[in-house]
């Protein structure tokens, strides 16, 4: 759905205050976190509240799973949509 | 006791350069309403989201040549530390909500300290001073104290900012203000000024006093000697 999509980069912009940063400079596949957007721990956990405020989603804070979740957009769209 | 300023940087309501600080300490330049906030140059670029109005003006402060690279001990003084943080923070578990784990991080009194520590790899102590309306004398105590026995060079940083609105019935709107010092116990060839501390042996029961901390802003611009007071001490600058 395109628009999880969106509203998800808006949310991720608008929780994280990434200053000149649109929703089009993140990419799709590639990783948030690290390389590509460069986001660090503390951006995890502050992302992980404000998506489960905003999508009603449960967030296992210890599984490994979590971390496959929050690996892309692709990955997250794909977890909030089943759940 | 005696102490040099050897730097400073002031910001006070979005005034920040010498010229314009002696025009509104001249009274020719009213404090302005709205302000921009400052970005801590040497601040790592994608950290700078993460920095509250509060600490952007304290670490922007502290962008001094010798601040950032000597490793100097550093006094922090704050009467309300980064109250508007904490007053969302108290807000949100109010209504049970769940807290921003960035802004629960750096919620503490001496965070701003430690903010600094990290980005300039300051390894030297710091100590936090909160001391009600005297925050910025005994802050100031604190970091003389420290200069002469260490008998080294100590940074000084005092950062308040207007309460929030939930406390006005207890506090007067105060503008936004941070004095950032680097202060010696010896002389040195860059001296600006020199701070002189002594206890208040005239009888302050009862008395009020103006601002202390923008008291001191004004007589630095003003090159005024007049003894800037509190319950407990008399601070005056001597600019020979």
């Amino acid at each position: 759905m395109a628009d999880t999509r969106t509203t998800l980069k808006s949310l991720i912009i608008e929780t994280l205050d990434l200053e000149d940063i649109s929703p089009n400079d993140i990419i799709d596949d590639e990783p948030l976190f690290g390389e590509g957007l460069g986001l660090d721990s503390i951006d995890a956990l502050e992302l992980g509240l404000a998506i489960k405020k905003a999508f009603d989603v449960k967030i296992e804070a210890n599984s490994e799973k979590t971390k496959e979740h929050f690996y892309s957009i692709n990955n997250l769209v794909q977890f909030i949509e089943q759940n | 006791m005696k102490v040099y300023i050897n730097s400073i940087n002031v910001w006070l309501q979005g005034l920040n350069d010498e010229a314009t600080l002696i025009s509104w300490a001249n009274n020719h330049l009213p404090l302005p309403e709205v302000f921009a906030l400052p970005k801590p140059q040497y601040y790592p670029k994608g950290q700078l989201r993460r920095l509250s109005p509060f600490s952007k003006v304290a670490l922007h402060c502290l962008d001094m040549p010798q601040a950032l690279t000597k490793n100097l001990p550093l006094v922090f003084a704050s009467q309300h530390g980064d109250l508007a943080k904490t007053v969302k923070l108290i807000k949100d578990a109010a209504l049970g909500e769940d807290l921003s784990p960035t802004q629960f991080a750096l919620s503490v009194h001496n965070a701003t300290t430690g903010l600094f520590s990290i980005a300039t790899d300051n390894t030297a102590p710091t100590t936090t001073i909160s001391a009600g309306k005297n925050t910025f004398i005994e802050g100031l105590v604190e970091a003389a104290m420290q200069c002469q026995h260490n008998d080294s060079s100590i940074l000084y940083a005092y950062c308040d900012f207007d309460v929030p609105e939930e406390y006005h019935q207890f506090e007067a709107r105060k503008p936004a203000r941070c004095i950032a010092m680097v202060l010696s116990f010896k002389k040195e060839s860059e001296s600006l000024a020199s701070i002189n501390l002594a206890l208040n042996n005239h009888d302050s029961t009862n008395k009020t006093f103006s601002l202390p901390d923008l008291t001191f802003i004004r007589n630095f611009y003003l090159q005024d000697k007049k003894l800037i007071q509190n319950q407990n001490y008399a601070v005056s600058l001597d600019f020979s």
